[in-house]
């Protein structure tokens, strides 16, 4: 026991724990050498118990104090948004952290009494409330009291122990070696008999060695799943649309998961039809970027938003507090669509949720909004804080795009022109192809939608083909080889062979509307799309230019899983949940926990009381409190004792009574005493008692015997 | 009262009467008898020659539609005359069990102090335990076994007097004494054509006995009762003049034998009365006393008596 202390107090990792384990552990085994002994009664067990019960709450309120947490509770409660959700629970996980640190210490006190006690365990009773009560109830109705079993707490208390360094391990195989040894050591005393030492040493060896190695392989095959499947961990990295970058899965990834989680609701107001495309943001710049996951480098095509974009002015809410965020200083607007997202990024500076809105492209104006911050570049994303569900309408339908405008200087180099270089050749290659020289850009952008058309197939895999040269690149493969891809390959590749062919063009990424759901529309994480933005030089405007075979949908659908309608069920009610606590007018959330004031000063009055109780039986009360004690007989008896009938101690009340009405004058109470006699008797000795109409009997006819003695 | 403890009252009734047409004036030694029989206790009688000892366990036997075997202890008597003796059979090459009396529902052990301590002994894990092991092979006895032993008080030659050990094992031991003059007429007069004995037929059957041991158990005690009766064994232990003091088997019994009173007396629980009046028998015969003490005079049952009087009694 001392041993697993001392184990605690390493693992635990600092100094002071390591003297507080040490400390515990000699006091626990100086039981060898002291002989002396306190008797525990098994109520005392119980009160240690509720003592160490007692200690655990205030250790976790101390813990939770001591980690901020009212703080950020009541934040939590005030101001609910997300940061503070985040700070609330952050101060939760320290706290738990913290207590299980501590556990030793608050039970230490348990274990010190049964080790000090010549009991060999401690009762059941003393820790289960369920027995202690049917202990009790026994006892009061005079019942057979239940047999108490004992066990014993230090192979718990162990277990605990292990468990608490467990929390906090030491780097390296220190806690694992440790952990077998100690528990070789207990299990020693208790080995089975009837196999040889040496069979039980190697069988515990073989044990140990198993839950080594297995662990070991635990570890090795979920890092392996990475490995197979890397496109899980980059859609674990990137929680939502980055404004600024774009990370596609063109490049080494094998096979998108698309999951069928509903991220954004679409309602159209006046039963218009919803828009099609809801963008996120839209990119200027492709790069190549190496992804380092687990020792093997992936590589990934990245959009970025260019070097002149990467600014995010706020845009100013007119007027104020009004929920109205101008985007576009036009405001002629044809339709209104409410739309609700999750805003799922968490910004570590600010304190609420933020993240990218999903927006038709010539949405100019956002109303009803709750955000607390509108930012927006001038490539059109906006970016928004606020609560973590947002729900606003969309104003859009102008016509008037919040882009800005292709380079008109051709003196510094245009972005929305830029084909990277290893990617030329293939591109020149599909060029060549087309046969579009001397055409006008409608006709150029007719035959790469011909071309995507024709030759085309969408897929969600790629073969992982062996790389042939510098130039064979991911796309450079979709474009010449494969002829199939999802999405992201189409608009990229279409972005880069409209800017060769002199076009401005921009990826953009977003999600794609169709599925109706009620009265609007639902939009799934695997309707997630990228498509291309193209410049229309007589209309002066971006268009949208989807080269994606429109069977994408369909071969997206088939992913789904036939269960679906229960995460679709789920999202719903997490949606109305948010919506309730985020948009109801009324401060609800304030209130949720008042009702938990008055539970919790109930469980606070039963353990005083209980306590207190507890002391009353401690006390050696002497005489025993018996039932019936309160008897009107007494005053019978007291009557005739003053008349020289005095009972002696050791006579018992019907030899005394028959002894009593011998006298003359008390003959004819004969009966009615006897009467009396065998109700007092019932209500003394009759561990059922008496009904409460015999109780009264009892105390009108003392009263009528008394008026008639007198 | 509950139908069962009702029924039980009435069996109760039934053997006493049946009893009391053979031994007049014994109502209250019937009292404890049938309190033992209830409780699942054994009798030890002692009493002079001639007082009826033998009568009232035969009128108990012949009331109660059960097996009734009887055992004189003679110096010579051997255990294996009381438990049984596996015998060898020339036909079938093999071994039988022959049992012996114990094998009964009531066993009367006559004169018992007259047996070596030996033969005595092997009673013991009868009485005990309910079972005797013959040949190293465990046998359990009849669901309802009840000893019902003799002793005579004036002989010294050629007797043994009981182990302490076995005398613990007597839930209750008690005297029947000499009956008034009159009583005795009425004895002299009833015997003079025949022994009223023959005429004795079981009134109760053997399931009606055991119901009863099962409502005897139901009868409640209160806490304190259970305290007062420890009480009274715990004084014995602590008296002056006792060597060795009543066990908690004794105040098991204790308890347990004023259930069955009470259940006697019509009552569904126990009152003080009921262990005051059986604490003399329960208690007595276990105690060993100081020889001072006893050449002073001073016996068990006083000593036992006196601790009823000093004992403030619950009321």
């Amino acid at each position: 026991m001392g041993a697993t202390l001392l184990f605690w107090g390493w693992q635990t990792g600092s100094t002071a724990f390591f003297i507080a384990g040490a400390v515990m552990g000699a006091i626990l085994e100086s039981s060898r050498l002291f002989k002396t002994r306190w008797e525990f009664s098994d109520d005392e067990f119980g009160r240690v118990w509720t003592f160490c019960n007692v200690l655990f709450v205030a250790a976790v309120i101390f813990a939770f104090n001591d980690n901020g947490g009212p703080s950020g509770l009541s934040e939590l409660f005030e101001n609910f948004s997300a940061a503070s959700e985040h700070t609330a629970s952050n101060a939760g996980a320290m706290t738990v952290d913290a207590v299980i640190r501590w556990l030793p210490m608050i039970f230490f006190l348990f274990i010190l009494a049964q080790t000090f006690s010549p009991a060999d365990g401690v009762p059941l009773e003393a820790v289960f409330l369920y027995l202690r009560s049917r202990l009790k109830r026994a006892r009061k109705r005079g019942q057979a009291v239940p047999p108490t079993r004992r066990f014993d707490a230090s192979y718990p208390f162990f277990a605990l122990c292990l468990f608490s360094a467990a929390g906090h391990t030491v780097e390296g195989n220190s806690f694992y070696f440790g952990l077998a040894a100690l528990v070789s050591w207990a299990l020693w005393p208790v080995r089975s008999r009837r196999y040889s030492l040496p069979i039980w040493i190697g069988a515990l060896v073989v044990a140990i060695v198993a839950g080594f190695f297995g662990q070991r392989l635990f570890g090795q095959l979920s890092r392996l799943a990475e490995e197979y499947d890397p496109q899980l961990l980059s859609y674990l990295m990137r929680s939502s649309a980055d404004p600024k970058k774009s990370w596609t899965d063109i490049g080494d990834v094998s096979r998108l998961k698309l999951s069928g989680r509903i991220v954004v609701r679409v309602q159209p107001q006046d039963g218009a039809p919803p828009p099609v495309y809801l963008r996120e943001a839209s990119y200027r710049e492709l790069a190549e970027s190496a992804v380092n996951i687990n020792k093997r480098i992936y590589k990934q095509l990245v959009w970025d938003t260019g070097n002149t974009n990467n600014e995010f002015p706020p845009m100013t809410e007119t007027p104020p507090e009004s929920g109205i965020f101008p985007l576009h200083p036009e405001s002629d607007n044809r339709s209104l669509v409410t739309i609700g997202c999750y805003l799922n990024g968490i910004n570590r500076d600010d304190k609420y949720a933020y993240g990218v809105l999903p927006l038709p492209a010539d949405c100019n104006r956002l109303e009803n909004s709750r955000a607390y911050f509108v930012y927006q570049n001038n490539l059109g994303t906006v970016l928004a804080e606020g609560p973590r569900l947002m729900i606003f309408d969309a104003c859009y339908g102008s016509g008037m795009i919040r882009d800005d405008l292709p380079n008109a200087d051709e003196s510094i180099s245009n972005e929305d022109l830029e084909v990277p270089t290893n990617e030329i050749p293939a591109i020149k290659t599909v060029i060549s192809r087309l046969d579009v020289t001397g055409k006008s850009d409608e006709e150029k952008i007719f035959a790469v939608t011909r071309f995507f058309a024709d030759n085309f197939i969408y897929s969600l895999t790629q073969e992982n083909l062996p790389v042939a040269d510098t130039n064979d690149t991911a796309l450079s493969r979709f474009l010449l080889k494969s002829h199939k891809g999802h999405c992201e390959y189409f608009a990229t590749a279409t972005v880069l062979l409209l800017r060769q062919l002199g076009i401005p063009a921009r990826y953009a990424v977003g999600f794609f509307v169709h599925e109706p759901s009620g009265n609007g529309y639902v939009v799934r994480q695997r309707d997630a799309h990228a498509w291309c933005l193209v410049w229309n030089k007589k209309k002066r405007t971006w268009e949208n230019l989807d080269t994606t075979p429109p069977s994408w949908v369909a071969t997206e659908r088939e992913e789904a899983s036939p269960l679906e309608f229960l995460s679709d069920f789920q999202s719903w009610v997490e949606f109305e949940v948010l919506r309730f606590f985020d948009y109801s007018h009324n401060n609800i959330r304030q209130y949720i926990f008042w009702p938990l004031i008055p539970a919790l000063a109930f469980l606070l009055y039963r353990i005083f009381r209980g306590s207190r109780r507890h002391k009353n039986q401690a006390k050696p009360a002497e005489p025993f409190p018996w039932p019936g004690l309160d008897s009107e007989f007494y005053r019978l008896e007291q009557e005739l004792a003053r008349h020289g009938l005095p009972r002696q101690p050791g006579e018992p009340l019907s030899a005394w009574l028959q002894r009593a009405t011998t006298h003359p004058e008390l003959s004819k109470l004969k009966e009615r005493m006897e009467k009396i006699l065998r109700l007092h008797y019932r209500y003394r000795f009759d561990p059922q008692g008496l009904s409460d109409l015999e109780r009264r009997e009892l105390r009108d006819d003392v009263k009528t015997c008394l008026a008639l003695d007198e | 009262m509950t139908a069962d403890q009702s029924s039980a009252r009435e069996t109760f009734k039934k053997i006493a009467g049946n009893i009391a047409r053979v031994m007049h004036g014994q109502s209250a030694a019937t009292r404890k008898l049938l309190t033992a029989l209830a409780s699942g206790g054994h009798v030890l009688l002692e009493d002079f020659p001639g007082t009826g000892k033998t009568t009232l366990a035969k009128a108990l036997a012949r009331s109660v539609d059960a097996s009734f075997k009887r055992i004189q202890f003679t110096p010579d008597l051997l255990p294996s005359d009381i438990l049984g003796v596996s015998i060898f059979d020339q036909r079938d090459q093999q071994f039988h069990f022959h049992g012996g009396p114990v094998f009964t529902n009531i066993l009367l052990a006559d004169e018992i102090n007259r047996a070596s301590p030996r033969t005595q002994s092997a009673l013991l894990e009868a009485m005990g335990e309910s079972q005797v092991s013959v040949d190293g092979e465990r046998r359990n006895l009849a669901e309802l076994f009840f000893v019902i032993a003799t002793e005579n008080p004036v002989e010294f030659r050629g007797t043994y007097p009981l182990p302490e050990a076995q005398m613990d094992r007597f839930a209750m031991q008690f005297s029947l004494g000499y009956v008034p003059a009159a009583e005795e007429v009425s004895i002299l007069a009833a015997q003079q054509h025949r022994h009223p004995l023959d005429d004795l037929k079981p009134c109760v059957s053997l399931s009606d006995v055991l119901a009863l041991k099962r409502a005897v158990e139901d009868v409640r005690i209160s806490d304190e009762l259970k305290r007062y009766a420890v009480d009274i064994a715990g004084a014995t232990r602590t008296a002056a003049g006792v060597r060795l003091g009543a066990s908690a088997r004794a105040s098991i019994a204790l308890m347990k034998s004023a259930q069955a009173l009470a259940l006697f007396d019509g009552f569904d629980f126990v009152a003080p009365e009921q262990i005051q009046e059986l604490a003399v028998a329960v208690i007595a015969h276990r105690l060993v006393m100081e020889p001072q003490a006893r050449f002073s005079g001073m016996t068990s049952a006083a000593m036992v008596g006196e601790i009823l009087k000093k004992l403030p009694v619950p009321a």
